[in-house]
């Protein structure tokens, strides 16, 4: 308890402002938001040859129709590319940041991010591996009789790429950044409904995933570059 | 009869530079001596002054190291001084407020 003089609501408003000041200061000090939007959008980017020139697998073709049978087709290598390039990813990044942070004086809590991202590219490689294998027409999934059509949603929340929106609304919480939180909801909508902007190659092509790769992969990249202009990483903290 | 918010204030917390301490290892898991001083604008002996008393409080830990020959200080808050923040900040917008608030 205080026995000083009671403060004026002037001197309570400058000390809380002053706080509030310095916190923001040290949030945008900690800030490198275009990294790993400049990373994980390479990942998306070195994504494309691997899975152009992968062996592909069919798995779990249902009933023949008129024009053929409908079948599951994967990518060999995309089945290890995709966990791999993520957890090197966060990895880097995470190293990034402590670095940085570092040479500034500050020690950063991106490891919640390293641990966040493992944990989703693990439930979504199960998923993937899952979703590959079930079976074509009707589904039973935990009870719910699920059609093929419906079952869309499922194949693509088992995507590299959700699990790529996550982890950046992770990385918003930890930044505490409102505009990469917003842009990880724009980026996991897209990847969701999904949203191609009228370029769709056909299903039999060995560049069906080109469309999805090319506007996920852009979007994160112009992001970065976004983020990049208002952050200024060229700046190095300097003490 | 309540009690005015100004009354509740910690005299330890409730100063410019040691709630700006608080402030900052708030947002950061560990802080360096030097990002302090920078921010603070502080002299080191003055800054010294301030942690002394948060540490003595238990509000902040402060570890002494070395980066090759360099010697680090760095300071993080305590569940005490995670507390004592967040009270000191609720605190003063409570003051604020009822100054704000309308005569009846």
């Amino acid at each position: 308890m205080t026995t000083d003089p009671a403060p004026s609501g002037k001197d309570a408003r400058q000390l809380l402002a002053s706080s509030q000041e310095l916190i923001e200061r040290v949030r945008q000090n900690q800030r490198a938001t275009w990294f790993p939007l400049f990373v994980l959008s390479a990942a998306t980017f070195l994504a494309i040859p691997i899975l152009r020139f992968s062996q592909r697998n069919v798995t779990n073709c249902g009933a023949p129709t008129g024009q053929g049978f409908v079948c599951h087709v994967y990518s060999v290598w995309g089945v290890w590319y995709w966990p791999i390039a993520l957890v090197v990813a966060y990895f880097g990044i995470s190293i990034f940041y402590i670095r940085r942070a570092h040479a500034q004086g500050l020690e950063t809590r991106i490891r919640n991010f390293v641990i966040a991202g493992i944990h989703v590219v693990v439930i979504v490689t199960a998923m993937g591996y899952w979703t590959v294998h079930l079976p074509l027409g009707q589904v039973n999934i935990l009870g719910l009789h699920m059609q093929e059509h419906s079952l869309g949603l499922i194949h693509r929340i088992a995507a590299p790429a959700f699990a790529i929106g996550v982890s950046l609304m992770v990385l918003a919480w930890i930044e505490h950044n409102r505009r990469l939180f917003y842009m990880a909801i724009v980026y996991l909508a897209i990847v969701l409904i999904p949203i191609s902007f009228g370029w769709n190659v056909s299903q039999s092509s060995n560049w069906n995933f080109l469309p999805r790769l090319i506007i996920q992969g852009t979007i994160l990249l112009f992001a970065g570059i976004g983020f990049a202009i208002t952050q200024r990483p060229l700046r190095w903290p300097t003490k | 009869m309540t009690i005015h918010p100004s009354n509740e204030l910690d005299d330890v917390v409730h100063q410019r530079v040691r709630l700006g301490i608080l402030a900052i290892a708030h947002e950061a898991r560990r802080v360096e001596f030097g990002y302090l001083r920078t921010n603070l604008d502080l002299t080191g002996g003055n800054l010294s002054q301030h942690i002394s008393v948060l540490e003595s409080a238990g509000l902040i830990t402060v570890e002494k190291g070395y980066e090759g020959k360099r010697a680090r200080t760095w300071v993080s808050l305590t569940k005490a001084g995670n507390i004592a923040l967040r009270e000191e900040i609720a605190q003063l917008k409570r003051l604020i407020g009822q100054i704000e608030k309308p005569k009846k």
